[in-house]
């Protein structure tokens, strides 16, 4: 959220209290059932053994009343029937596996924070407590997530043992499924069998977090009001929940495969991955209840900070409606604050509403078409999301055991499980950054599985219907999310992924997705403005490394870099033995808002062995450097390894006999002397003119071809929500004062050799993207109208080429 | 007088019978209203002390060093004790050298007698170095609890990596803790790869500033 004025807050809190009682006294989606407001006395004895009582949801929906104070007696609203927790001692349960395989002995429990060793112990069998206790608390969070814990564990079972079936391989099973036959046995169900642990009264004010690395969720309090507890709140705590079981998702083939290393729901302060998890999460939250919006206690009550998920809710401003002109579209909507129309702030949780009412209306459409049950409809909404997350977090590169390439050993998704030289599994760098979750390739995702499942081949899964594929796309479109051409079934694999089945879009019913050239993506070239932006303040770099490598985003930075970026002059130049930020003045050159802006700063494919000597290819649409600047001799006719344009199919790795001559090389160039010339070569080139120990090199000896600027590996990709037509970045997402607030992801950093010579001018290649991009994704040169296959993404092709060129001043 | 002395009790046992009546029908029917689960109740073993748990170290610097010594229970207070996981959540049962498998053409490197470059050697002294590496942007105050996992050889291009699987823990008592699992080098014990990182709902917001002349 961006910085507010306290005037500011206080008018807005009026407005949304205002906004909030007008909806829960219409009786309209957040109505609220009203209780008898007779105190409950929770008392041990009144509930029979394991038995206590919940709050059956949050009190501001209790008690109908928006404006109930922190203070209120909240055992007003409980209701005097008690509630089943747990026959255990402590609070914690088993989940069931499929069959023999998979049961989790002790799945989840709940402490009161991290401190607490154990969770909570029942006292005399019995699980009822004053509601101002932590131990309520505690059990609230343990009922409440239970519930979706319990659902969440029957959807999976029912998918893997019915619907989705993995062990039944097609043509048997009617789709290939992403979901993993050694679920169950690797235990990738539940995160490989680590038991959840749920810290229910958690030290984190206002807040609430997940964290993989211990499978725990925590729930926080506000300081202001010690007594209002997230826990107290279950919409929240589904929202969180959400958060853990995507992860899940994300890695049931990682898990089930053996693989170390997991993907991530997001990687940045903003990029897509992570909006469109929170929008994710929004309806995970909006499944368990039915309501239009969530966080009614937890979050808007005290922190202004909840969300609608539904066009028809009364928190949002004039103009939004579920009429299909004016719904919460991509990307107009990405900025906006229903609390605050006429801001624009780059987050996470804003930019998700368009997913939370993509799929609220989604849910709706099968509860339509289908006849189904709220509930019914929900499921298959999370089983399309199970789906969709499985493949998409798939680090295997396989996509299903039964995959689409013509040797299921063939990666079709993320280009491939090998590793890179350092022993980082390419796939995780695809997952991350060079072909992440975007709302394209997400909603891409989702519509394929919707489409195999419930209307290919006259499938009737649609309650005995067959679902219109037509419906799904009109109702994408109208959120502007029918960004894609193709429903890409064959997958990206390098030999046969624009070969075999792919479903087109209907090009008709794209009316309101917005696709726009990446030629009309530039730097700033206004008078008044500066093409980039560098960062180099002692202080704000030095904390953004600090929090970057403590929140394990960055990994290494090279021993040449002073502990205390001593050399950090602040000056707003590239000085040797600096740590720098670096953001693109980006300009949006079309009519039309751009949307998903990612700047890659990491090695990719644009050099050319010449005789030994790496050089620049100048046979990309940058057509950079000219021949008699440096460049690499011309391919001549015809492509095969080693050449320019050839595009490697394994990010460089295989090397000879393979693919003889392919390697990736860093975004930047140096300029060199030659004779009475200068020419652009390699830094390696500098390093030997300049007769410099290659120890001395940023990546040590090595790795010498960034020996004097490196892009810190995790900080080499930038995000932007979006930029408006005509204008940058900058200038559509101001802050108070007109200017933008830079975040982590708004900036590359790069860290410069302290033995630079000053004056020594470098030109670094970035390739740059956005989502609502006509030739990014879609290759424009196939008939099909394929997207471009996942080892493209090594080269220059899905990409606009933008130069940072600058000159290292002592 | 008898009358008198036996009316008080009469209608005493009459009030006594319709409260016990009332009490017994009150829990019919409360019971009727919401029955507790007919199954068997399954219980689940109380925690105990587990013979996986990860042991945590915490890395300091101190004086330029970086000390490295069992946590003690102050430093472990925010942090969850957890066991290591089991060996199918390893890459694959292949091992060399202690050391499960994980990249390229493992079946034939699990042959002890294949030979296989390295381009690193496992040092004893890895953790310190790692602990230099976590620390040496970090301010004043801040530690490192580091759990390790797993120990890898990681094959690509024919050459192998010795790596650890780590937990990172940074317990920091200003800007509060986070936590992550990472591959790490077992020379240099530089961060390879890193992952599972905190997802927080409020992010506390990393900011620059621009430059003004």
């Amino acid at each position: 959220m961006g910085i507010k004025s306290p005037q500011h807050i206080i008018l807005i809190t009026v407005l949304v209290t205002g906004t909030l009682h007008g909806c829960l006294s219409s009786g309209g989606q957040g109505g609220g059932r009203k209780s008898s407001e007779v105190a409950v006395q929770n008392s041990t004895m009144s509930v029979p053994e394991g038995y206590g009582r919940l709050l059956q949801d949050n009190p501001i929906i209790l008690s109908g009343n928006v404006n109930l104070e922190a203070t209120a007696d909240l055992s007003k609203y409980l209701r005097s029937t008690p509630d089943f927790i747990t026959y255990n001692n402590n609070l914690m349960e088993s989940c069931e596996g499929s069959g023999t395989q998979g049961s989790i002995e002790s799945c989840y429990e709940v402490r009161k924070d991290r401190a607490t060793a154990l969770p909570l112990t029942a006292v005399s069998k019995r699980w009822a407590f004053p509601v101002t206790t932590s131990e309520f608390a505690q059990v609230n969070a343990f009922g409440h997530i239970k519930k979706y814990i319990d659902r969440y564990h029957n959807l999976i079972r029912d998918l893997y043992t019915y619907k989705a079936n993995p062990n039944t391989p097609p043509p048997l099973n009617f789709y290939e499924t992403a979901i993993p036959r050694a679920l169950y046995t690797t235990k990738a169900q539940w995160y490989g069998g680590q038991s959840l642990v749920i810290y229910a009264d958690c030290d984190l004010p206002g807040n609430a977090n997940f964290t993989p690395s211990d499978f725990t969720l925590c729930f926080g309090s506000y300081t202001e009001y010690p007594q209002v507890k997230m826990a107290q709140d279950p919409s929240v705590m589904h929202h969180e929940f959400g958060h853990g079981i995507s992860q899940v998702m994300m890695n049931f083939r990682n898990i089930a495969a053996g693989l170390p290393e997991r993907s991530n729901i997001s990687y940045a302060f903003y990029d897509e991955a992570g909006s469109i998890q929170e929008g994710v999460a929004d309806y995970y939250s909006y499944a368990m209840n039915g309501r239009s919006r969530f966080g009614e206690w937890g979050l808007i009550r005290f922190a202004n900070a909840g969300r609608p998920v539904d066009e028809n809710d009364t928190l949002h401003a004039p103009g939004i409606s579920r009429n299909v002109e004016e719904r919460l579209r991509y990307p107009d909507y990405l900025t906006y604050d229903s609390s605050e129309p006429t801001a624009t702030i780059e987050d996470v949780h804003y930019a998700g509403q368009t997913t939370s009412h993509f799929l609220t209306a989604f849910t709706r459409d099968l509860q339509e078409t289908c006849s189904m049950t709220f509930t019914q409809a929900s499921d298959t909404v999370l089983y399309l999301l199970t789906e969709s997350y499985a493949e998409l977090g798939d680090l295997t590169g396989t996509a299903s055991d039964h995959s689409a390439g013509a040797n299921i050993s063939e990666a079709t998704i993320n280009l491939g499980s090998g590793l890179d030289s350092s022993g980082v599994r390419i796939s995780k760098d695809w997952v991350m950054k060079v072909a992440p979750i975007n709302y394209r390739n997400f909603f891409q995702k989702f519509a394929k599985y919707a489409y195999q499942i419930l209307n290919k081949g006259s499938s009737t899964r649609c309650n005995g219907f067959n679902y219109p594929l037509d419906n799904l796309e009109k109702l994408l479109d109208s959120y502007g999310l029918l960004l894609f051409k193709t429903y890409n079934e064959n997958g990206g694999n390098a030999n046969n992924g624009n070969s075999g089945t792919n479903k087109q879009v209907t090009a008709a019913n794209r009316l309101k997705s917005v696709l726009i050239s990446k030629n009309l993506i530039k730097l700033d070239s206004s008078t008044d403005s500066s093409p980039f932006f560098v960062f180099d303040k002692r202080a704000d770099i030095l904390s953004a490394v600090a929090n970057l490598q403590a929140r394990g985003n960055i990994t290494q930075i090279s021993s040449q870099i002073p502990s205390q970026l001593d050399y950090n002059n602040g000056n707003g130049e590239i000085s040797p033995g600096e740590v720098v930020g670096i953001a693109l003045n980006l300009y949006n050159d079309s009519n039309s808002t751009m949307a998903g802006v990612e700047v890659l700063a990491n090695d990719w494919d644009h050099t050319k062995d010449d005789g030994g000597v790496p050089k620049p290819c100048n046979s990309f649409e940058d057509a950079w450097p000219l021949s008699t600047e440096g460049a690499a001799p011309s391919d001549g006719s015809g492509s095969s390894a080693g050449a320019c344009q050839w595009t490697t199919r394994t990010n460089g790795t295989a090397g000879a006999p393979t693919e003889t001559g392919e390697s990736l090389h860093p975004v930047c160039f140096v300029q060199v002397r030659d004779g009475g010339t200068t020419k652009w070569a390699t830094q390696d080139a500098l390093r030997i003119s300049q007769n410099q120990d290659p120890n001395k090199c940023l990546g040590g000896t090595t790795n010498r071809k960034d020996c004097y600027i490196r892009a810190i590996r995790g900080a080499d990709f930038a995000w932007y929500s979006k930029i408006n037509p005509k204008t940058s970045w900058g200038k559509t997402v101001p802050d108070e004062s007109g200017s933008p607030t830079f975040n982590s992801n708004n900036i590359l950093l790069f860290e410069a050799s302290p033995d630079i010579p000053p004056g020594t001018v470098f030109d670094c290649r970035f390739r740059v993207r956005f989502t609502n991009c006509t030739e990014c994704f879609t290759k424009q040169t196939d008939s099909n109208e394929d997207d471009w296959l996942d080892y493209e993404y090594s080269g220059p092709l899905p990409f606009k080429i933008l130069h940072f060129q600058f000159t290292v001043i002592d | 007088m008898k009358t008198d002395q036996e009316t008080p009790k009469i209608k005493s046992s009459l009030i006594a019978g319709v409260m016990i009546c009332g009490i017994v029908a009150g829990l019919i029917y409360w019971f009727n209203q919401e029955s507790p689960p007919s199954h068997t109740p399954q219980q689940v073993v109380s925690p105990q002390p587990q013979s996986k748990t990860i042991v945590y170290e915490t890395l300091e610097k101190k004086d330029k060093n970086i000390k490295r010594y069992p946590s003690t229970s102050v430093e472990l207070k925010n942090i969850s004790l957890h066991k290591k996981p089991d060996d199918h959540a390893s890459p694959t049962t292949l091992k060399r050298a202690g050391r499960f498998l994980r990249g390229d053409d493992l079946e034939r490197f699990s042959d002890e007698k294949v030979y296989l470059p390295t381009v690193n050697t496992p040092n004893p002294n890895w953790k310190e170095k790692l602990g230099h590496e976590l620390l040496r942007f970090q301010p004043e105050g801040v530690k490192v609890a580091l759990a390790h996992e797993q120990s890898y050889l990681s094959i690509s291009k024919g050459k192998g990596r010795y790596m650890e699987l780590i937990v990172v823990n940074y317990i920091n008592p200003v800007s509060g803790n986070t936590a992550f699992r990472a591959l790490a080098d077992s020379e240099t014990g530089q961060l390879i790869d890193t992952w599972d990182q905190t997802h927080s709902e409020r992010p506390v917001q990393i900011k620059f500033t621009q430059h003004q002349d």
